[in-house]
């Protein structure tokens, strides 16, 4: 097969599976080990191709996001200016909103700067991306939990029993302690196998944000992540130039597939739930650790 | 008031030397994955990122509470 055509393959995989509360960087390990692609991800041009699928895909959730993020700085430029977060300065709260994506971003940008490539070192293997997907399929399926027992104590509470009545809470109504505890569900995603978008939904409904806006917090806040972590190893496609043509096919494909599930994600999340994903994981997951298990102890051969 | 700029402050002047440190070749940069002794870019960025968060938040608290007649 020839290079073009499975950098396409990873990249669709890449573009859809970063939104997907089903793991990116999971799938980026156990994809490649289940096609016996490993020379792909050893060989130098890697780098290119991971940067071009960074830029593609945080170009697409801009793109989707474009009037959020004119929004969003137009307002943080004012609270800035003015040093308060108060109606007069930041009557829809676009500004705090920023505020609560920074305070997001803070834990996870920090521990990932200063650990990701320790912890890729140490968990990039096949089998153990697949037992962390099944991991992340139960995280899934406990904060689905979680939040409609919040929602059946909160309907019970108010004496309602009509079940579309208070279906979660907005962003802005969220506290800068929660952002921060949001945001630091990004750390697990550091781990192949667990899901960004997935943690940060699921941090999210536990602090009693409804599953859209859950979403659409998620991925506000990747967007700074995945963006800096294309732009900052941008210097390094000066070394593959003669790559640098195949890669951006691939920032192309991945941005595409990105923007196409940006808007069925949102669209999906305004009355569905997190237990498909879930379940996917589980089964995807256990189906891949046994067999890679059996693969490991020549049970079966590989693919 | 006062003392959310000092703690703001002292957060940013502890970032800002933690960038300068990282940023500066030839010392010896813990918690790096690559060569510990060459500029880490990324590591700069962070910290001096970090500065500016702390000198804002610290504005944003001290607004936030009432003055003290």
């Amino acid at each position: 097969m020839s290079n073009l055509v499975r950098v396409i393959v990873l990249a669709l995989v890449q573009g859809a599976t970063e939104l997907f509360p089903v793991s990116s960087v999971g799938h980026a390990v156990i994809v490649p080990g289940l096609l016996q692609w490993g020379d792909i991800q050893n060989s130098q041009n890697f780098v290119a191709l991971l940067v071009m699928l960074h830029l593609g895909t945080a170009v697409a959730l801009l793109t989707f996001f474009w009037r959020d993020w004119i929004a969003l700085l137009r307002g943080g430029a004012r609270v800035v200016l003015a040093g308060r977060f108060t109606p007069d300065v930041d009557p829809q709260g676009y500004g705090r909103q920023l505020a609560l994506i920074v305070v997001g971003t803070i834990p996870a940008g920090l521990v990932g700067v200063i650990f990701q490539k320790y912890i890729e070192a140490g968990f990039s293997i096949p089998i153990l991306a697949c037992a962390f997907l099944v991991m992340n399929g139960a995280v899934l399926l406990f904060g689905e939990l979680l939040w409609r027992r919040q929602r059946a104590r909160a309907l019970l509470t108010r004496g309602v029993k009509d079940p579309s009545v208070g279906d979660g809470k907005s962003i802005n109504e969220m506290t800068f302690w929660q952002a921060a505890a949001v945001g630091a569900c990004q750390i697990g995603a550091l781990i192949p196998g667990f899901s960004r978008s997935g943690l940060t939904m699921v941090g999210g409904m536990a602090t009693g944000l409804s599953h859209e806006a859950s979403a659409r917090f998620s991925f506000l806040l990747a967007t700074p992540i995945i963006l800096g972590a294309g732009v900052i190893e941008v210097p390094k496609l000066l070394h593959y130039q003669s790559e640098l043509l195949t890669a951006a096919a691939g920032g192309v494909v991945a941005g595409i597939t990105a923007y196409l599930s940006v808007r069925f994600l949102m669209k999906y999340f305004e009355t569905n739930r997190l237990d498909p994903f879930a379940y996917y994981c589980v089964v995807a997951g256990t189906l891949g650790f046994l067999y890679f298990a059996l693969v490991t102890f020549k049970v079966i051969p590989a693919l | 008031m006062k003392s959310a700029y000092l703690v703001g402050g002292a957060l940013a002047v502890i970032c800002l030397a933690i960038a300068i440190y990282y940023i500066i070749p030839g010392f010896y940069h813990v918690l790096t994955f690559s060569d510990p002794y060459k500029s880490h870019l990324t590591h700069f960025v962070l910290f001096l990122g970090l500065a500016v968060i702390s000198v804002l938040a610290a504005r944003f608290v001290a607004n936030s509470r009432p003055r003290q007649m």
